[in-house]
Protein backbone atom coordinates (compact mmCIF):
# COMPACT_ATOMS: atom_id res chain seq x y z
CA UNK A 1 0.00 0.00 0.00
CA UNK A 2 3.06 2.20 0.39
CA UNK A 3 3.28 2.17 -3.40
CA UNK A 4 -0.12 3.87 -3.70
CA UNK A 5 0.84 6.46 -1.09
CA UNK A 6 3.72 7.43 -3.36
CA UNK A 7 1.39 8.29 -6.24
CA UNK A 8 0.63 11.74 -4.88
CA UNK A 9 4.35 12.55 -4.84
CA UNK A 10 4.81 11.93 -8.58
CA UNK A 11 4.72 15.45 -10.08
CA UNK A 12 3.90 14.44 -13.67
CA UNK A 13 1.41 11.65 -12.93
CA UNK A 14 -1.75 11.93 -15.02
CA UNK A 15 -2.99 8.38 -15.67
CA UNK A 16 -3.66 5.55 -13.22
CA UNK A 17 -4.61 2.05 -14.33
CA UNK A 18 -5.71 -0.57 -11.77
CA UNK A 19 -6.06 -4.17 -12.96
CA UNK A 20 -7.52 -6.08 -10.05
CA UNK A 21 -7.47 -9.52 -11.71
CA UNK A 22 -5.35 -11.27 -14.30
CA UNK A 23 -8.52 -12.00 -16.35
CA UNK A 24 -12.33 -12.17 -16.05
CA UNK A 25 -12.47 -15.96 -15.69
CA UNK A 26 -14.13 -17.73 -12.74
CA UNK A 27 -12.75 -17.03 -9.30
CA UNK A 28 -10.92 -19.93 -7.67
CA UNK A 29 -13.39 -21.97 -5.60
CA UNK A 30 -13.21 -21.15 -1.94
CA UNK A 31 -11.99 -23.92 0.27
CA UNK A 32 -13.16 -22.48 3.57
CA UNK A 33 -15.91 -20.21 4.82
CA UNK A 34 -14.71 -16.59 4.93
CA UNK A 35 -11.82 -17.47 2.66
CA UNK A 36 -12.08 -14.60 0.22
CA UNK A 37 -10.12 -14.63 -3.04
CA UNK A 38 -6.84 -12.75 -2.55
CA UNK A 39 -7.43 -10.51 -5.56
CA UNK A 40 -10.68 -9.24 -3.98
CA UNK A 41 -8.99 -8.59 -0.64
CA UNK A 42 -6.29 -6.66 -2.50
CA UNK A 43 -9.00 -4.75 -4.38
CA UNK A 44 -10.44 -3.66 -1.03
CA UNK A 45 -7.05 -2.71 0.36
CA UNK A 46 -6.10 -0.70 -2.72
CA UNK A 47 -9.42 1.17 -2.82
CA UNK A 48 -9.09 1.81 0.89
CA UNK A 49 -5.59 3.17 0.40
CA UNK A 50 -6.79 5.47 -2.41
CA UNK A 51 -9.75 6.53 -0.27
CA UNK A 52 -7.43 7.52 2.55
CA UNK A 53 -5.27 9.69 0.32
CA UNK A 54 -5.62 13.32 1.37
CA UNK A 55 -3.26 14.87 -1.20
CA UNK A 56 -4.66 16.88 -4.14
CA UNK A 57 -5.36 14.66 -7.13
CA UNK A 58 -3.07 14.90 -10.14
CA UNK A 59 -5.13 12.43 -12.16
CA UNK A 60 -6.69 13.12 -15.54
CA UNK A 61 -7.44 9.50 -16.40
CA UNK A 62 -8.45 6.55 -14.23
CA UNK A 63 -9.01 3.05 -15.61
CA UNK A 64 -10.25 0.34 -13.26
CA UNK A 65 -10.15 -3.09 -14.84
CA UNK A 66 -11.56 -6.41 -13.63
CA UNK A 67 -13.17 -4.85 -10.57
CA UNK A 68 -15.67 -6.91 -8.60
CA UNK A 69 -18.67 -4.55 -8.40
CA UNK A 70 -19.10 -4.49 -4.67
CA UNK A 71 -19.87 -1.19 -2.93
CA UNK A 72 -17.15 -0.12 -0.53
CA UNK A 73 -17.32 2.75 1.99
CA UNK A 74 -14.05 4.23 0.78
CA UNK A 75 -15.43 4.65 -2.73
CA UNK A 76 -17.80 7.33 -1.46
CA UNK A 77 -15.29 9.00 0.85
CA UNK A 78 -14.45 12.68 0.38
CA UNK A 79 -10.86 11.81 -0.51
CA UNK A 80 -11.96 9.38 -3.20
CA UNK A 81 -14.36 11.95 -4.68
CA UNK A 82 -11.50 14.45 -4.57
CA UNK A 83 -9.28 11.98 -6.40
CA UNK A 84 -11.91 11.57 -9.13
CA UNK A 85 -12.79 15.27 -9.34
CA UNK A 86 -10.05 16.13 -11.84
CA UNK A 87 -10.67 13.29 -14.29
CA UNK A 88 -11.27 13.75 -18.00
CA UNK A 89 -11.44 10.01 -18.66
CA UNK A 90 -12.98 7.40 -16.38
CA UNK A 91 -13.25 3.72 -17.28
CA UNK A 92 -14.77 1.01 -15.10
CA UNK A 93 -14.64 -2.56 -16.37
CA UNK A 94 -16.37 -5.02 -14.02
CA UNK A 95 -15.40 -8.66 -13.75
CA UNK A 96 -17.49 -11.84 -13.44
CA UNK A 97 -19.29 -12.56 -10.20
CA UNK A 98 -17.66 -14.07 -7.14
CA UNK A 99 -19.53 -16.70 -5.11
CA UNK A 100 -18.08 -15.31 -1.86
CA UNK A 101 -20.07 -12.11 -2.47
CA UNK A 102 -23.55 -13.19 -3.64
CA UNK A 103 -24.71 -9.67 -4.50
CA UNK A 104 -22.17 -9.54 -7.34
CA UNK A 105 -24.11 -12.28 -9.14
CA UNK A 106 -26.06 -10.54 -11.93
CA UNK A 107 -28.83 -13.16 -11.53
CA UNK A 108 -29.64 -11.65 -8.14
CA UNK A 109 -31.53 -8.37 -7.72
CA UNK A 110 -29.09 -5.51 -7.21
CA UNK A 111 -30.26 -3.19 -4.39
CA UNK A 112 -31.60 -0.04 -6.06
CA UNK A 113 -29.72 2.26 -3.68
CA UNK A 114 -26.36 0.51 -4.05
CA UNK A 115 -23.84 1.67 -6.60
CA UNK A 116 -20.12 1.14 -6.87
CA UNK A 117 -19.69 4.92 -7.08
CA UNK A 118 -22.04 7.68 -5.94
CA UNK A 119 -23.12 10.40 -8.38
CA UNK A 120 -20.62 12.85 -6.84
CA UNK A 121 -17.80 10.58 -8.04
CA UNK A 122 -18.44 11.50 -11.66
CA UNK A 123 -16.82 14.85 -12.15
CA UNK A 124 -18.32 17.54 -14.39
CA UNK A 125 -14.90 17.62 -16.09
CA UNK A 126 -15.43 14.15 -17.58
CA UNK A 127 -15.12 14.04 -21.35
CA UNK A 128 -14.91 10.29 -21.72
CA UNK A 129 -16.79 7.57 -19.83
CA UNK A 130 -16.51 3.81 -20.25
CA UNK A 131 -18.75 1.30 -18.43
CA UNK A 132 -17.91 -2.24 -19.50
CA UNK A 133 -19.15 -5.44 -17.91
CA UNK A 134 -17.82 -9.00 -18.19
CA UNK A 135 -21.41 -10.31 -17.93
CA UNK A 136 -24.77 -8.64 -18.61
CA UNK A 137 -25.38 -6.05 -15.90
CA UNK A 138 -27.14 -2.77 -15.33
CA UNK A 139 -25.30 0.54 -15.72
CA UNK A 140 -26.64 1.40 -12.27
CA UNK A 141 -24.32 -1.17 -10.74
CA UNK A 142 -21.49 1.29 -11.35
CA UNK A 143 -23.15 4.70 -10.98
CA UNK A 144 -26.72 6.00 -10.54
CA UNK A 145 -27.02 7.14 -14.16
CA UNK A 146 -30.51 8.63 -13.71
CA UNK A 147 -28.97 11.30 -11.45
CA UNK A 148 -26.02 12.17 -13.64
CA UNK A 149 -25.54 15.00 -16.12
CA UNK A 150 -22.04 15.49 -17.48
CA UNK A 151 -21.82 18.80 -19.34
CA UNK A 152 -18.73 17.89 -21.40
CA UNK A 153 -19.29 14.21 -22.08
CA UNK A 154 -18.14 13.53 -25.65
CA UNK A 155 -17.15 9.85 -25.63
CA UNK A 156 -19.28 7.05 -24.19
CA UNK A 157 -18.55 3.34 -24.41
CA UNK A 158 -20.81 0.62 -22.98
CA UNK A 159 -20.37 -3.13 -22.95
CA UNK A 160 -22.86 -5.84 -21.86
CA UNK A 161 -24.97 -3.09 -20.30
CA UNK A 162 -28.62 -3.89 -20.83
CA UNK A 163 -31.30 -1.55 -22.12
CA UNK A 164 -34.97 -2.00 -21.20
CA UNK A 165 -38.36 -0.35 -21.30
CA UNK A 166 -37.80 1.07 -17.81
CA UNK A 167 -34.06 1.57 -18.11
CA UNK A 168 -32.58 5.00 -17.53
CA UNK A 169 -29.71 4.14 -19.86
CA UNK A 170 -31.41 5.35 -23.03
CA UNK A 171 -32.44 8.58 -21.31
CA UNK A 172 -28.88 9.02 -20.03
CA UNK A 173 -27.52 8.78 -23.58
CA UNK A 174 -30.22 11.08 -24.99
CA UNK A 175 -29.59 13.60 -22.23
CA UNK A 176 -26.01 13.95 -23.50
CA UNK A 177 -27.07 14.26 -27.12
CA UNK A 178 -25.74 17.81 -27.46
CA UNK A 179 -22.16 16.86 -26.53
CA UNK A 180 -21.67 13.20 -27.45
CA UNK A 181 -19.50 12.82 -30.55
CA UNK A 182 -18.74 9.12 -30.15
CA UNK A 183 -20.97 6.29 -28.93
CA UNK A 184 -19.82 2.67 -28.74
CA UNK A 185 -22.14 -0.18 -27.76
CA UNK A 186 -20.59 -3.63 -27.46
CA UNK A 187 -22.89 -6.61 -26.88
CA UNK A 188 -25.61 -4.53 -25.22
CA UNK A 189 -28.92 -6.47 -25.20
CA UNK A 190 -32.50 -5.28 -24.77
CA UNK A 191 -34.10 -6.93 -21.73
CA UNK A 192 -37.79 -7.58 -22.33
CA UNK A 193 -38.39 -7.66 -18.59
CA UNK A 194 -36.59 -6.33 -15.53
CA UNK A 195 -38.98 -8.01 -13.09
CA UNK A 196 -37.20 -10.63 -11.02
CA UNK A 197 -40.31 -12.70 -10.34
CA UNK A 198 -42.04 -12.55 -13.72
CA UNK A 199 -41.49 -15.51 -16.01
CA UNK A 200 -43.88 -14.27 -18.67
CA UNK A 201 -42.92 -12.30 -21.74
CA UNK A 202 -44.49 -8.83 -21.40
CA UNK A 203 -47.04 -7.77 -24.01
CA UNK A 204 -45.19 -4.56 -24.79
CA UNK A 205 -41.51 -3.91 -24.58
CA UNK A 206 -38.94 -1.54 -26.05
CA UNK A 207 -37.66 -2.42 -29.53
CA UNK A 208 -34.21 -1.53 -30.80
CA UNK A 209 -35.86 0.21 -33.76
CA UNK A 210 -37.47 2.64 -31.28
CA UNK A 211 -34.15 3.18 -29.50
CA UNK A 212 -32.28 3.91 -32.74
CA UNK A 213 -34.97 6.34 -33.91
CA UNK A 214 -34.91 8.17 -30.58
CA UNK A 215 -31.11 8.38 -30.44
CA UNK A 216 -30.96 9.42 -34.10
CA UNK A 217 -33.18 12.34 -33.19
CA UNK A 218 -31.44 13.27 -29.91
CA UNK A 219 -27.72 12.77 -30.64
CA UNK A 220 -27.24 15.82 -32.78
CA UNK A 221 -23.45 16.03 -32.43
CA UNK A 222 -22.64 12.35 -32.94
CA UNK A 223 -19.91 11.66 -35.51
CA UNK A 224 -18.88 8.11 -34.67
CA UNK A 225 -21.20 5.21 -33.85
CA UNK A 226 -20.16 1.62 -33.18
CA UNK A 227 -22.76 -1.08 -32.50
CA UNK A 228 -21.21 -4.52 -32.12
CA UNK A 229 -23.41 -7.59 -31.70
CA UNK A 230 -20.69 -10.18 -32.16
CA UNK A 231 -17.45 -8.96 -30.64
CA UNK A 232 -16.54 -7.27 -27.40
CA UNK A 233 -14.35 -4.18 -27.21
CA UNK A 234 -11.23 -6.37 -27.42
CA UNK A 235 -12.44 -8.07 -30.59
CA UNK A 236 -13.28 -11.33 -28.80
CA UNK A 237 -16.34 -13.04 -30.28
CA UNK A 238 -19.24 -13.79 -27.91
CA UNK A 239 -21.51 -16.46 -29.38
CA UNK A 240 -23.96 -16.25 -26.44
CA UNK A 241 -25.08 -12.72 -27.29
CA UNK A 242 -28.69 -12.09 -28.25
CA UNK A 243 -30.15 -8.76 -29.37
CA UNK A 244 -33.13 -9.40 -27.07
CA UNK A 245 -33.08 -11.29 -23.77
CA UNK A 246 -36.14 -12.40 -21.82
CA UNK A 247 -35.03 -10.95 -18.52
CA UNK A 248 -32.07 -8.97 -17.21
CA UNK A 249 -31.43 -11.69 -14.60
CA UNK A 250 -31.84 -14.89 -16.60
CA UNK A 251 -30.56 -13.50 -19.91
CA UNK A 252 -32.15 -16.16 -22.16
CA UNK A 253 -31.94 -15.06 -25.78
CA UNK A 254 -35.30 -14.21 -27.41
CA UNK A 255 -35.76 -14.44 -31.17
CA UNK A 256 -38.42 -11.94 -32.24
CA UNK A 257 -38.50 -13.12 -35.83
CA UNK A 258 -37.31 -11.81 -39.16
CA UNK A 259 -39.76 -8.89 -39.49
CA UNK A 260 -38.88 -7.26 -36.17
CA UNK A 261 -35.16 -7.82 -36.65
CA UNK A 262 -35.36 -6.26 -40.13
CA UNK A 263 -37.10 -3.20 -38.66
CA UNK A 264 -34.30 -2.89 -36.08
CA UNK A 265 -31.64 -3.23 -38.78
CA UNK A 266 -33.30 -0.60 -40.99
CA UNK A 267 -33.55 1.90 -38.12
CA UNK A 268 -29.92 1.32 -37.18
CA UNK A 269 -28.88 1.76 -40.81
CA UNK A 270 -30.67 5.15 -40.97
CA UNK A 271 -28.96 6.17 -37.74
CA UNK A 272 -25.52 5.07 -39.03
CA UNK A 273 -26.01 6.94 -42.31
CA UNK A 274 -27.04 10.09 -40.49
CA UNK A 275 -23.99 9.90 -38.22
CA UNK A 276 -21.71 9.23 -41.18
CA UNK A 277 -23.06 12.23 -43.07
CA UNK A 278 -22.22 14.39 -40.06
CA UNK A 279 -18.64 13.16 -39.88
CA UNK A 280 -17.82 14.16 -43.48
CA UNK B 1 26.81 6.17 -36.02
CA UNK B 2 24.14 8.40 -34.45
CA UNK B 3 26.28 11.52 -34.98
CA UNK B 4 25.27 11.70 -38.64
CA UNK B 5 21.56 12.01 -37.79
CA UNK B 6 20.01 15.31 -36.70
CA UNK B 7 18.49 15.16 -33.18
CA UNK B 8 14.95 15.71 -34.54
CA UNK B 9 15.24 12.60 -36.73
CA UNK B 10 16.71 10.53 -33.90
CA UNK B 11 13.91 11.74 -31.64
CA UNK B 12 11.30 10.68 -34.18
CA UNK B 13 12.89 7.23 -34.46
CA UNK B 14 13.13 6.74 -30.70
CA UNK B 15 9.49 7.85 -30.34
CA UNK B 16 8.48 4.82 -32.40
CA UNK B 17 10.06 2.44 -29.87
CA UNK B 18 7.34 1.27 -27.48
CA UNK B 19 8.95 -1.64 -25.67
CA UNK B 20 10.30 -0.55 -22.31
CA UNK B 21 13.13 -3.08 -22.44
CA UNK B 22 14.19 -1.72 -25.86
CA UNK B 23 14.06 1.85 -24.54
CA UNK B 24 16.20 0.84 -21.56
CA UNK B 25 18.75 -0.69 -23.94
CA UNK B 26 18.75 2.51 -26.04
CA UNK B 27 19.46 4.54 -22.89
CA UNK B 28 22.64 2.55 -22.41
CA UNK B 29 23.93 3.09 -25.97
CA UNK B 30 25.26 6.66 -25.69
CA UNK B 31 24.47 10.02 -24.15
CA UNK B 32 22.36 11.27 -27.08
CA UNK B 33 20.12 8.24 -27.08
CA UNK B 34 20.07 8.29 -23.29
CA UNK B 35 18.62 11.80 -23.33
CA UNK B 36 16.00 10.86 -25.93
CA UNK B 37 14.97 7.46 -24.55
CA UNK B 38 14.93 8.19 -20.81
CA UNK B 39 11.67 10.21 -20.70
CA UNK B 40 9.93 7.53 -22.78
CA UNK B 41 11.35 4.60 -20.80
CA UNK B 42 9.91 5.91 -17.54
CA UNK B 43 6.71 7.46 -18.88
CA UNK B 44 4.58 4.43 -17.89
CA UNK B 45 5.54 2.29 -14.92
CA UNK B 46 3.87 -0.96 -13.94
CA UNK B 47 3.92 -2.68 -10.58
CA UNK B 48 2.35 -5.84 -9.24
CA UNK B 49 1.56 -7.47 -5.91
CA UNK B 50 4.97 -9.03 -5.52
CA UNK B 51 7.78 -7.89 -3.23
CA UNK B 52 10.28 -7.53 -6.08
CA UNK B 53 7.92 -5.44 -8.21
CA UNK B 54 6.87 -3.20 -5.32
CA UNK B 55 10.45 -2.61 -4.23
CA UNK B 56 11.42 -1.62 -7.78
CA UNK B 57 8.47 0.74 -8.11
CA UNK B 58 9.05 2.43 -4.75
CA UNK B 59 12.77 2.81 -5.47
CA UNK B 60 12.01 4.38 -8.86
CA UNK B 61 9.31 6.68 -7.52
CA UNK B 62 11.61 7.92 -4.78
CA UNK B 63 14.43 8.72 -7.20
CA UNK B 64 13.92 12.39 -8.22
CA UNK B 65 15.61 11.99 -11.61
CA UNK B 66 12.95 9.48 -12.69
CA UNK B 67 9.88 10.28 -10.54
CA UNK B 68 9.24 13.48 -12.52
CA UNK B 69 9.09 11.50 -15.77
CA UNK B 70 6.30 9.13 -14.68
CA UNK B 71 3.01 10.06 -16.38
CA UNK B 72 1.21 6.73 -15.97
CA UNK B 73 1.18 4.13 -13.22
CA UNK B 74 -0.30 0.68 -13.82
CA UNK B 75 -1.11 -1.80 -11.05
CA UNK B 76 -1.42 -5.33 -12.39
CA UNK B 77 -2.63 -8.12 -10.11
CA UNK B 78 -0.47 -11.19 -10.51
CA UNK B 79 -1.57 -14.68 -9.59
CA UNK B 80 0.70 -16.04 -6.90
CA UNK B 81 0.60 -19.18 -4.84
CA UNK B 82 -1.81 -19.01 -1.94
CA UNK B 83 0.82 -18.68 0.80
CA UNK B 84 2.48 -15.72 -0.97
CA UNK B 85 -0.93 -14.02 -1.28
CA UNK B 86 -1.73 -14.58 2.38
CA UNK B 87 1.63 -13.17 3.47
CA UNK B 88 1.14 -10.15 1.19
CA UNK B 89 -2.37 -9.53 2.57
CA UNK B 90 -1.23 -9.88 6.17
CA UNK B 91 1.66 -7.46 5.59
CA UNK B 92 -0.69 -5.01 3.81
CA UNK B 93 -3.15 -5.15 6.70
CA UNK B 94 -0.38 -4.64 9.23
CA UNK B 95 0.82 -1.62 7.24
CA UNK B 96 -2.68 -0.17 7.38
CA UNK B 97 -2.96 -0.83 11.11
CA UNK B 98 0.41 0.81 11.75
CA UNK B 99 -0.58 3.81 9.60
CA UNK B 100 -3.83 4.09 11.57
CA UNK B 101 -1.96 3.97 14.89
CA UNK B 102 0.40 6.71 13.67
CA UNK B 103 -2.55 8.90 12.69
CA UNK B 104 -4.12 8.68 16.17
Amino acid sequence: MEALGILSTLPALKDLVLRFRANDGPFRPDTQANDYPPEVVLQFLILRSLGENTQPSPLKSLTINNILPLPHPYLSSESMIGLLSTLNHFAVNTTSHCASFPMTDPRIVWPSDSHLFQKEALSSSLVSLQLHHACVRSADVVVPISEIQLPSLAYLSLQRTYFSDQSELELFISRHGGTLVELKLFLCPMALSTQFTSGLRPESFRRWAQVWEQLNSDLTALKDLVVSERHDSNGVRDVRFGRYIDNCYRCNVVDLGVVDMAADDAALQRFLENVESRSQ
Amino acid sequence: MTISFPPELLGAIVAEVHSQSDLLRLRAANSTLNALATPLAFRSIQFANTDKSLERFIRLANYPKFSGLIHEVVYQYEEADRSTCIIFIVVSRLTLVIARIHSL
